[in-house]
């Protein structure tokens, strides 16, 4: 079987723009005073990251805010395009970056799972065999038919949940959603991912839960500024962070090219 | 060519982005999607009673003449309106799901062309029983060109919509260019009524061949012109091409600019 994931050299670059210029009254003035000029800097989100991901391996990113998680998963998922370097993709990738993407609040629970299912490509009568399971799954009862504006977030995470373990894709991408529900939720969760990895499911996980990060990934990568700052064995590279904390001078100043 | 079959594979998305816009609309309302009908029935009444019985205007069949203008207007103007900001509008989905963006666009000018259908379901029976409007097979054109005409529109709504993203004023561009679009497209008046000076204008607006050939297909019970057609066609090519060139190459970036 080839390789899952593979990331190569991967890098994305923003602008970062200060005293951003949209009004031609803002240009006009820039001109006779030079402070209240634009000001563009490159911010490097994600610098010479490479790794890859093999078939039913659980690979666990994790790093402190702002290193550049979300980036390398959007990156992956083909929401952005890298820099330079490449992501290569091989089998069905489901992004999980936010539960309930695209949830209409004035639509209901129910109305919602076509829409939301849609969004990964599914036609209706693949959701339509779906939305009994889902709706058991989520444990809504009858508040599927109840707009979900009138959801607590808690229940709107059940349901996003509840879409997104339907999709069954071969590669799971979750980020930083698995804190969500009561312990009872989380539980069911955990036991259907341990299911679907037993079924031969690839799962690329950001998190900051490092214990579940040493409990069930195999391997790991500590992101620290857009770089790695370490990869191998989960239970190492959680040290790793660990030792990183423990010193208490974690680098957030972003790598910044002029 | 592979961002169609991208966007083919996802035509249950576009069914359920058009539907979610017109449940939206009407939740909550005591006529619901009745409202869709209301819309364009009063429009048609209020001009029935201003034409017909308060003033009374040469040309002949005139209520008809200007209904199938207006009705046509409204359609294009809502479409390309809504698709400048639809990018922008739908950000959470644009950052956090992995989908055909032209999605969007498709969506939106579709969700018009629902009302649109709507109004004219109303409107052409009318016409064609009380309003001089002609049965014949010519009304085969009708639906041939407004074919064209959704053609037309969505794919200078895919242009637009990209402008939409890297440029905002085109929003408000369109608010105050519109109105004046209104008075120089033959809408209330006729071509061969216009001044000398504004016909080299009206015979530069898309819109006139489109206008002009449905009102000659349903009161005149006559095709369009060679020289309509070949006016159809050329501003179906010229923007089909800069719309479909202009949205592929932009499209990765609408993710980080959304």
């Amino acid at each position: 079987m080839p390789t899952m994931i593979e990331c190569e050299q991967v890098s994305k670059a923003f602008m970062m723009r200060t005293n951003r210029q949209y009004l031609l009254k803002d240009r006009a003035l820039a001109m006779v005073r030079p402070h209240l000029r634009e000001s563009r800097k490159l911010f490097w989100a994600l610098q010479d990251v490479s790794f890859a991901v093999e078939p039913g391996e659980a690979f666990g990113v994790i790093g402190p805010n702002g290193a550049g998680k979300t980036t390398l998963f959007r990156v992956i998922s083909g929401i952005f395009t890298p820099t330079s370097g490449t992501a290569r993709v091989h089998g069905r990738l489901a992004p999980l970056l936010a539960l309930g993407v695209g949830f209409h609040p004035e639509l209901t629970g129910r109305e919602n799972i076509y829409l939301c299912s849609a969004m990964y490509g599914f036609t209706t009568r693949e959701i339509r065999a779906a939305e009994e399971s889902i709706i058991a799954f989520s444990e809504l009862g009858s508040f599927i038919d109840v707009p979900t504006k009138n959801y607590s977030s808690g229940m709107q995470a059940r349901l996003g949940f509840a879409i997104a373990f339907q999709v069954r894709p071969e590669i799971f991408l979750i980020d930083e959603v698995l804190a969500v529900g009561d312990a009872h939720f989380q539980d069911k969760c955990l036991k259907r991912l341990d299911e679907d990895r037993h079924a031969g499911l690839t799962l690329l996980l950001a998190t900051h839960a490092l214990q579940f990060v040493e409990d069930r990934c195999d391997r790991a990568a500590l992101l620290v500024g857009g770089r790695i700052a370490s990869i191998g064995a989960a239970k190492d590279v959680v040290r790793d962070y660990r030792d990183l904390l423990g010193q208490n001078r974690t680098p957030l100043t972003p790598y910044v090219d002029a | 060519m592979d961002r169609l079959s991208r966007l083919i594979a996802y035509s249950t998305l576009v069914k359920y982005l058009v539907l979610k816009d017109i449940k939206v609309k009407s939740r909550g309302t005591y006529l619901g999607v009745a409202w869709t009908l209301m819309n364009p029935l009063v429009t048609i009444v209020m001009y029935f009673v201003v034409f017909q019985h308060i003033f009374r205007v040469a040309i002949p069949n005139f209520l008809a003449f200007f209904l199938i203008g207006l009705l046509m207007w409204i359609f294009f103007a809502r479409a390309i309106s809504t698709a400048s900001t639809c990018v922008i509008d739908n950000d959470a989905i644009v950052k956090k799901a992995a989908f055909p963006l032209e999605v969007l666009p498709v969506a939106s000018v579709l969700y018009h062309l629902f009302n649109h259908l709507v109004a004219l379901g109303l409107a052409v029976p009318l016409m064609l029983i009380f309003w001089g409007a002609r049965l014949s097979w010519n009304l085969v054109w009708v639906v041939i060109i407004l074919l064209e005409f959704v053609g037309f529109s969505l794919a200078l709504s895919l242009l637009l919509s990209t402008v939409g993203v890297f440029f905002r004023d085109t929003r408000d561009i369109l608010e105050v260019g519109l109105p004046v679009l209104f008075w120089v497209t033959p809408i209330f008046y006729d071509m061969s009524m216009a001044p000398r000076f504004l016909r080299p204008v009206l015979e530069l607006n898309p819109l006139s061949p489109f206008i002009g050939a449905t009102r000659a297909a349903l009161l005149e019970a006559r095709g369009p012109s060679w020289t309509e057609l070949g006016l159809m066609g050329f501003w179906i090519s010229i923007t089909a091409i800069a719309g479909m060139w202009v949205f592929s190459r932009f499209a990765l970036r609408f993710a980080e600019e959304a």
